[in-house]
């Protein structure tokens, strides 16, 4: 591994002291951007330089920031939630999006305002720093609209996690919230050392049987167990992710592996010891080779597990898995202790307009904190019970529709036009893709056990439309490959079935595939049960036979 | 105005664009850079083949074209033919008089043979400068570059940054074409094309500094003939890096 050549962010990482480099010193320049090596550094930092790229765009030109917390869980007390909001009216775009990793984006922020926003999250308790970049990412967390006990159990150890991989670099306090100067030679980065993470790392907790956080597209994954009602351990899934690049074999998808299950106790030891594995054998000569999956996948379980077992003191216990399952967050859902909490679907995480002034009212009004799930929704907590007609009225005056089955837990990237790798589209255009689906469904009467469907506008799958029953990857303008066949408990990976299909002959094939379901599929068998029991080729082969 | 796409995103890129054809490389475009996108075309070969996917992507897409001032008739008579055929008109960048009146003073009107910085001199008057003015507010600019047309363009990928021209990309759809594919494309489009072409000249820049070339030469042998091999650039196209490359894994 040492003799093979660092990745030239390596070798920023490296010169940067601290992830510091000459942030400061390009921060205080008249210049709207900053620097290519500069945007590297950025990243940890929890910023992305971006340009609005749309031909239609004339209101800003040149670059913009994107900022993006660090917020465990998707967790937000009204008043922080109300900080993010007013600064993105001030600052932003006027628009929130919420992420698939339960996080709060603001776009669009110039970069002489960028400490203003940066302390106005810093006074609202949060920070954006390792929300991007080669360090441990957002951890997230099964969401709770229920108030339920057992998952109220997993905030404290998210939040602890999150603070435990926070980079111990004095830089971003000094860069952006105008702190006190360290000397950069003084400090030690106990856990990730002065070249950080080969690639960023992703952790998520979750209770065994819910897997709304999709845990198995994470670096490490957590599914909690208790006994009488206490938390007392949890089972361990290490090397999971989704990106790839077409017309690379040696890139994959991979779902994250079981280890098996540990003590409460040896939780941070052994989020240590993973996190020490991907900084210590991740490959750094290659980006798209460096995520820990790949390490996993050429090392192999044994050599990992006993690895792990040599950096901590435990011993993995073989158990059990129970099912999982993935519980609706949408809508009304009633919570422990008589309250209420609303599942708001927000297509894509687009927080805006006249949607966006009715939550801040409603939010601001009857103080209601909130979580953003995994599926980029917005969950409003503890609303008491004379306060719900109030709430549906108005949201529903701001727009907020009932989501279909099918667009209950459909998701898609940014891609075009902000995504620096978009190939092609994908939320603008979902609309337009759910459209044939949702009539095939309709045709053949399965619009109520609509698959899990995404779509992204390249390989590298932030969407996660991998491990989704049913999902189109960009390809080229307007093409796409089409994947099918994983679970709606995101515990299997989709398989590729036709490439480059234009979106014309998608209403086509959608009645082809969804008529073949409704046609052979079991009595209640879910789509991609179904095309997982067919297989790729003979799937394709009965399309193709349809096709005659 | 910094660059927006990383190393690492181009890269990316590129091997994305490995897989996909001239045409979709061209939409792509299209869909990303809408009109911070610009074709600069020689009305050459390759680039009457980028002109024509352009226009079928957006039939108003920014088109510029760098007029010397010493362009062979036959050039001109492309641009014309292309001007009827497509229904539009093309921008037209053309040498900053005040540079062009002092080159011609200090050089003479054929300065260019007597050495090679003179020659540099000239191409940079007549074509570096104004294909600046030209790309300058641009996101992106098209190419009909082609890795088989010469030694230096050997390890041309499908998209660059081109720092020479503030950090915009520069993409090269036609990148791993052949001169038979290009031709074959013209021919079942029926495209107009310079009609030196047909007279052993595959390449064409200014008219005294183009020459046709003999069974076997290199494809850009006819430019710049009486100097090196590897000085045969206009600056237009030249990255110091990618020909550092080439000369050090040649040597």
């Amino acid at each position: 591994m040492s003799e093979t050549p660092e990745s030239p962010i390596e070798i920023i990482k490296r010169g940067s002291h601290h992830l510091r480099g000459t942030l400061a010193e390009e921060l205080a320049s008249p210049e709207p951007g900053f620097t290519p090596d500069s945007q590297q550094l950025l990243k940890p930092h929890g910023l992305y330089q971006q340009k609005s790229r749309d031909k239609t765009d004339t209101a800003v030109k040149g670059p913009v920031l994107m900022l993006r917390g660090r917020i465990p869980g998707g967790r937000l007390s009204a008043a922080q939630y109300l900080a993010y909001d007013a600064l993105a009216d001030s600052y932003g775009d006027g628009s929130l999006r919420l992420t698939t990793r339960q996080s709060i984006e603001l776009h669009g922020v110039l970069k002489g305002n960028v400490k203003e926003v940066l302390q106005g999250i810093q006074k609202a308790l949060l920070t954006t720093q390792g929300a991007c970049g080669d360090v441990v990412r957002n951890v997230t967390q099964a969401p709770n609209p229920w108030g339920r006990a057992d998952i109220a159990q997993l905030e404290p150890l998210a939040d602890r996690l999150s603070r435990h991989f926070l980079a111990t670099s004095n830089a971003y306090t000094e860069i952006w919230l105008d702190g006190e100067r360290v000397n950069p030679d003084e400090e030690r980065e106990p856990i990730y050392g002065q070249l950080y993470l080969p690639r960023k790392f992703k952790i998520c907790l979750t209770v065994t049987g819910e897997n709304l956080v999709d845990l198995y597209t994470n670096d490490l994954g957590l599914a909690a167990t208790f006994s009488a009602g206490i938390l007392d351990g949890f089972f361990v899934f290490v090397g999971g992710g989704m990106g790839m690049t077409h017309n690379d074999a040696t890139t994959f998808p991979r779902l994250a592996d079981p280890l098996g299950w540990i003590p409460v106790a040896g939780l941070i030891p052994l989020a240590e010891a993973v996190v020490g594995v991907h900084r210590d054998f991740g490959h750094r000569a290659e980006r798209r080779h460096a995520r820990l999956k790949y390490v996993v996948q050429e090392k192999g379980l044994d050599w990992l597990r006993s690895e792990l077992e040599s950096r901590t003191s435990l011993r993995f216990e073989a158990r059990e898995l129970p099912p999982w399952n993935t519980c609706s967050v949408l809508g009304w859902l009633p919570r422990e202790g008589g309250s209420w909490a609303y599942g708001l679907h927000t297509p894509s995480g687009r927080v805006a307009s006249a949607l966006k002034q009715t939550l801040r009212a409603l939010v601001a009004e009857h103080d209601l904190s909130v979580q953003v799930s995994p599926d980029q929704d917005l969950i409003l907590l503890d609303i008491p019970d004379q306060a719900r007609a109030d709430i549906e009225a108005r949201l529903a005056q701001a727009g907020a529709k009932d989501p279909d089955p099918l667009e209950r837990r459909a998701l898609a990237c940014v891609a075009l036009p902000l995504c620096g790798l978009a190939i092609t589209e994908a939320e603008r255009a979902l609309p337009d893709l759910l459209s044939p689906l949702r009539q095939a469904l309709v045709k053949h009467g399965r619009l109520d056990q609509a698959p899990v469907f995404r779509v992204t506008g390249c390989a590298n799958g932030c969407a996660r439309p991998y491990s989704a029953e049913l999902a189109l990857v960009g390809q080229a303008v307007g093409k796409y490959a089409l994947y099918a066949g994983g679970s709606s408990q995101g515990d299997r990976l989709a398989v590729e079935i036709r490439q480059r299909l234009s979106t014309t002959e998608l209403p086509e094939l959608f009645d082809r595939l969804i008529g073949l379901w409704a046609a052979q599929g079991l009595p209640s068998e879910p789509f991609g049960d179904f095309a997982n029991r067919l297989g790729a080729s003979a799937l394709a082969a009965s399309l193709q036979e349809a096709s005659l | 105005m910094s660059a927006t796409f990383s190393t690492e995103d181009v890269q990316i890129l590129n091997e994305v664009m490995a897989g996909q054809r001239p045409e979709e490389i061209v939409a792509w475009a299209v869909a990303r850079f809408g009109g911070g996108l610009t074709l600069a075309s020689s009305f050459g070969a390759e680039d009457m083949v980028v002109l024509d996917l352009l226009l079928a992507a957006d039939p108003q897409a920014r088109v510029f074209l760098l007029d010397t001032g010493r362009l062979p008739q036959e050039t001109y008579d492309v641009i014309e033919a292309a001007r009827q055929r497509y229904g539009r008109d093309f921008e037209v960048f053309v040498p900053n008089t005040q540079a062009l009146e002092a080159l011609l003073r200090q050089q003479g009107p054929n300065g260019f043979y007597a050495s090679k910085e003179n020659r540099k001199g000239c191409c940079h008057v007549r074509k570096v400068e104004p294909l600046a003015r030209a790309l300058s507010g641009a996101q992106a600019w098209l190419t009909g570059l082609r890795r088989s047309q010469s030694f230096t363009r050997t390890l041309l990928p499908f998209i660059e940054v081109d720092e020479g021209h503030g950090g915009i990309l520069k993409l090269n759809p036609l990148a791993a074409w052949s001169e038979e594919q290009v031709w074959a494309y013209i021919r079942e489009r029926e495209l107009p094309y310079n009609a030196l072409h047909d007279k052993g000249y595959p390449s064409i820049g200014c008219a005294p500094c183009t020459r046709a070339i003999l069974p076997g030469e290199e494809i850009r042998a006819g430019r710049w003939w009486w100097e090196e091999a590897e000085h045969r650039e206009c600056g237009l196209h030249v990255k110091d890096q990618a020909l550092n490359r080439i000369q050090e894994t040649a040597s």
